[in-house]
């Protein structure tokens, strides 16, 4: 196994890749390849970065979004649509803001580049949000909302595992309708990273409503923690430490 | 699957993460500089290094110095002496947290939330219809065979300008 981390979008982006046939130079090639890809992303979608497209566009500068700033409006409004407006791209003060999925969207194309590689398995965990190869589990961690050196569960992944939190860096959530914040964290387990992503921010902000939605969609499990340290899951949802 | 050493290495880099993120800590340039010490500046009318505090709504104190040069008279500590301080309470935007930071030395080897405090209307009692489970167990990262950690991060500015805060009181450079 190979691990790696890069520091990019804010956070830590770290990779655990089994090479599997590849030399270690065909592997170290691959994770230049999805890092320059986090890269590029971070460049283009950084709300830091005022030259960045996502900045130039929500000020007004843009009149044709590049086909990767359409795909992320595309993936924001199915956001919307699946979240039932809990999940709002729109709704933060200061125009779009697509941060809520971008980062868990970016780490499914640089797990992209190691799966076209041909490595044997990888994951790779954008700041929490993490996806995997298929073909493999993993166990991940989920951390504890109230103490950072501890968890509160783990569960096991093969697809895909986000987490969202109130106390996050940058996770500005707020809550559309303008009711209160039904949670401190969540965490959502499924198939593609971007929807679990999107789930985990959606179940902080709405709570048990957002259950019912993943009650409703195969493959798909979750939990949120509220204020007072409670936690509420959806029915399948499964802890390997149980 | 048997990869324990993999949270460890994890959570160092985003630890390492963390800190380079904010920039280093003694940095002037840093807005983690103007952390809320409660030192005073040394009674030197003419010292330009108080300028006007820049934004820091939440710091009321006058603006660190960050000077290097500050041989204050504190007593000399011990290079391996373990120490711990509890930094400010900072407003994070749903609530207020405080980070407990432990230094030996000049080595800083722990950093724990030591409160944190979610915002009144966050606390309002859910009419849940779907049932709690209530987790009371907390497994330590250490010792558990995980391959990697999900979970939201405490990287905002609160929890740096509260570790910076502790690392003040602590006269950590």
């Amino acid at each position: 196994m190979i691990s790696r981390a890069e520091e990019v979008m804010g956070t830590v982006v770290s990779f655990l890749i089994d090479p599997g046939p590849l030399d270690e130079y065909q592997v170290e090639t691959a994770i230049g390849h999805a890092c320059r890809e986090l890269h590029e992303l971070d460049d283009r979608f950084s709300l830091w970065k005022p030259d960045s497209e996502l900045s130039r566009w929500r000020d007004g500068l843009i009149s044709t979004p590049s086909s990767l700033m359409d795909e992320v409006i595309e993936l924001c409004a199915g956001a919307y649509d699946v979240t039932h407006g809990l999940f709002d791209a729109w709704a933060l003060p200061g125009g779009f803001d697509p941060t809520g999925l971008v980062k868990g969207w970016a780490a499914e194309r640089a797990l992209d580049h190691l799966a076209r590689a041909g490595v044997a398995g990888a994951l790779v965990n954008a700041g929490g949000d993490i996806c995997v190869l298929p073909g493999r589990s993993y166990e991940v961690g989920i951390r504890h909302p109230f103490e950072p050196d501890a968890m509160c569960g783990v569960v096991t992944v093969t697809g895909a595992v986000a987490t969202s939190g109130v106390y996050e860096r940058g996770a500005h959530l707020v809550h559309p309708f303008a009711g209160p914040l039904a949670g401190v964290a969540a965490t959502v387990v499924g198939d593609s990273l971007v929807l679990c992503d999107i789930l985990a921010t959606a179940l902080v902000v709405g709570g048990a409503e957002v259950l019912y939605v993943i009650e409703g969609l195969a493959d798909y499990e979750g939990f949120f923690v509220d204020p007072g340290g409670s936690m509420y899951a959806s029915q399948s949802m499964r802890f390997s430490n149980d | 699957m048997k990869r324990p050493i993999t949270i460890l290495s994890a959570t160092t880099v985003g630890f390492v993460g963390v800190l380079a993120l904010h920039g280093p800590l003694t940095s002037s340039s840093s807005p983690l500089a103007s952390g809320p010490t409660t030192t005073t500046a040394p009674p030197t009318p003419t010292t330009s290094a108080t300028s006007p505090s820049t934004t820091a709504a939440s710091v009321s104190s006058p603006p660190a110095t960050s000077a290097p040069t500050t041989t204050t008279t504190s007593a000399p500590v011990s290079s391996t002496a373990t120490r711990t301080a509890v930094g400010k309470h900072e407003y994070y935007g749903y609530g207020e947290m405080a980070v407990k930071v432990t230094v030996v030395g000049t080595r800083i080897v722990g950093l724990q939330i030591a409160s944190l405090r979610t915002a009144e209307s966050y606390s309002q009692q859910l009419a849940q219809q779907a049932l709690p489970i209530l987790k009371t167990e907390v497994l330590q990262a250490q010792g558990t065979r995980i391959n990697s950690l999900t979970g939201a991060t405490y990287t905002s500015e609160a929890y740096a300008y509260s570790i910076q805060s502790a690392l003040d009181k602590l006269h950590f450079k």
